[in-house]
């Protein structure tokens, strides 16, 4: 199968990678870079597990098309955090016990970094609407609600 | 599995040579939420994709008697746009209630259209806007009132080698409005099970001068309720007249039972949103438009 390269930033670094036209983010991202915080849910865009951030919006990335990141911006959550110095989302998901299993934690923090970056100081409700097309399967989501609303408290 | 030819043109006198050269072979990228899916899903692998995200076609913009609004504008976008908000409210609403956030920032409008679920949100809205499409070909360009667009479950009017590039909307004026309203099985992140787009003109009498229906999930393609439309034109509007006209439209509508809702619920739900979308875009009861 013919590869083609693409270019793009990652967490801040240019990146270079060959693949399949049809590859899409997602697959790129977990296959060809060994970048494993998007999770593979549905593919359907549905889920949520793999949401990152591309020029400063949430994207399901499994419907994005590899290919057509190319000279973009990609952020995932190892580019907002580190365990030394993490994000204060990263730290009011884990105060607030925001995650139980953790599959759907990245892309939920992703989903509610995107949405504090364009509305730092969210309602309830508006919150909810922000992570609306993430699922959890553990927390009830109040965990999680808590936790955004507590970490753009810190945040203003 | 095969190889898969993948074009970005810079320019849409590219696009359009491609299209022309290629044909039916060529599926175009524009958001890719449905032909992304299809593709992950094996649904669908394409000979070859065009994406269009290079071609400046995400605009929202009055000029003279349209709105004009390219094919490739992204559902946040429009859900977002001061202009659509207040002169094509419906469309505004519509594009809000699709999905999610992060799949709003990805699908278009023009995409919403081709897919041609009977079910669309922005269908629905556009449709009952009395919008036109804008399609182009190598060989010029053709206008086609959403009306006559849809030929049945995803399928369109749409040729080889044409490709949508603008939707025009004629805005509302002082005594017009538009609502949108969708039931889904829950809140958000949903398929309509049933999608209703009113818009509609008053004078300062309260006489109806113009009604536009339109009800989604409810027959192979969008609907437009026509018989309902010409019933209330010229009639003071009512709550009698749109009683009236939402039981016109419960009898127009061939729903079928399907995962999502049955066909007995498709006319209960019907009755009640096109009642609520006529009152709401007449602002009978202070509503959103």
């Amino acid at each position: 199968m013919i590869k083609y390269p693409i270019h793009f930033t990652l967490n801040g670094d240019p990146v270079t990678v060959k693949a399949p036209a049809t590859v899409n983010l997602l697959t790129l991202l977990r296959d060809y870079l060994n970048v494993t915080s998007v999770k593979f849910g549905c593919e359907q865009g549905n889920c949520g597990a793999c949401t990152l951030i591309i020029d400063g919006e949430a994207v399901n990335s499994c419907l994005v098309l590899a290919h057509t990141v190319e000279g973009r911006e990609v952020t995932t959550v190892e580019g907002i955090g580190t365990q030394d110095n993490p994000h204060p989302l990263q730290v009011a998901f884990t105060e607030h016990y925001g995650a139980q299993c953790g599959f759907c934690t990245p892309g939920m923090i992703m989903a509610s970094k995107s949405l504090l970056d364009h509305n730092p100081h969210p309602t309830r409700e508006e919150v909810v609407n922000g992570i609306v097309g993430n699922v959890c399967r553990c927390t009830g989501y109040n965990k999680i609600i808590e936790a955004v609303l507590a970490a753009a408290e810190k945040m203003s | 599995m095969k190889d898969v030819q993948y074009f970005v043109p810079a320019t849409l006198d590219e696009a359009l040579q491609l299209l022309d050269k290629y044909g039916a072979g060529l599926s175009v990228l524009a958001g890719g939420t449905d032909l992304v899916r299809d593709m992950n899903l094996e649904f669908k692998i394409p000979d070859g994709i065009l994406w269009i995200g290079k071609l400046a076609l995400e605009y929202i913009v009055e000029d003279g008697d349209f709105i004009r609004i390219g094919a490739a504008t992204r559902m946040q976008t429009a859900a977002n746009s001061g202009l659509l908000q207040k002169k094509a409210s419906a469309v505004a609403r519509a594009a809000g209630k699709l999905a999610s956030p992060p799949v709003r920032s990805l699908a278009t409008l023009g995409g919403n259209l081709c897919t041609a679920s009977p079910a669309a949100d922005c269908g629905c809205a556009l449709l009952g806007m009395g919008a036109e499409v804008q399609l182009t070909s190598k060989n010029g360009q053709r206008i086609v009132p959403l009306e006559a667009f849809y030929l049945g479950p995803n399928s369109t009017v749409i040729q080889p080698g044409e490709l949508m590039t603008e939707i025009r909307v004629r805005p509302q004026v002082d005594g017009e409005g538009s609502a949108y309203e969708k039931i889904g099985r829950r809140q958000a992140m949903t398929l309509a099970v049933l999608n209703t787009t009113s818009r509609v003109k008053l004078d300062s009498n309260g006489k109806c001068l113009a009604a536009n229906i339109a009800v989604g999930a409810a027959a192979p393609t969008l609907l437009r309720i026509k018989t309902a439309e010409k019933l209330l034109v010229g009639q003071p509007f009512t709550e009698e007249a749109v009683q009236e006209a939402a039981n016109i439209a419960v009898q127009e509508i061939k729903p079928i039972d399907d995962v999502h809702g049955t066909i007995w619920y498709r006319r209960k739900v019907t009755r009640v949103l096109v009642e609520r979308t006529l009152r709401e875009a007449a602002n009978m009861n202070g509503g959103n438009n």
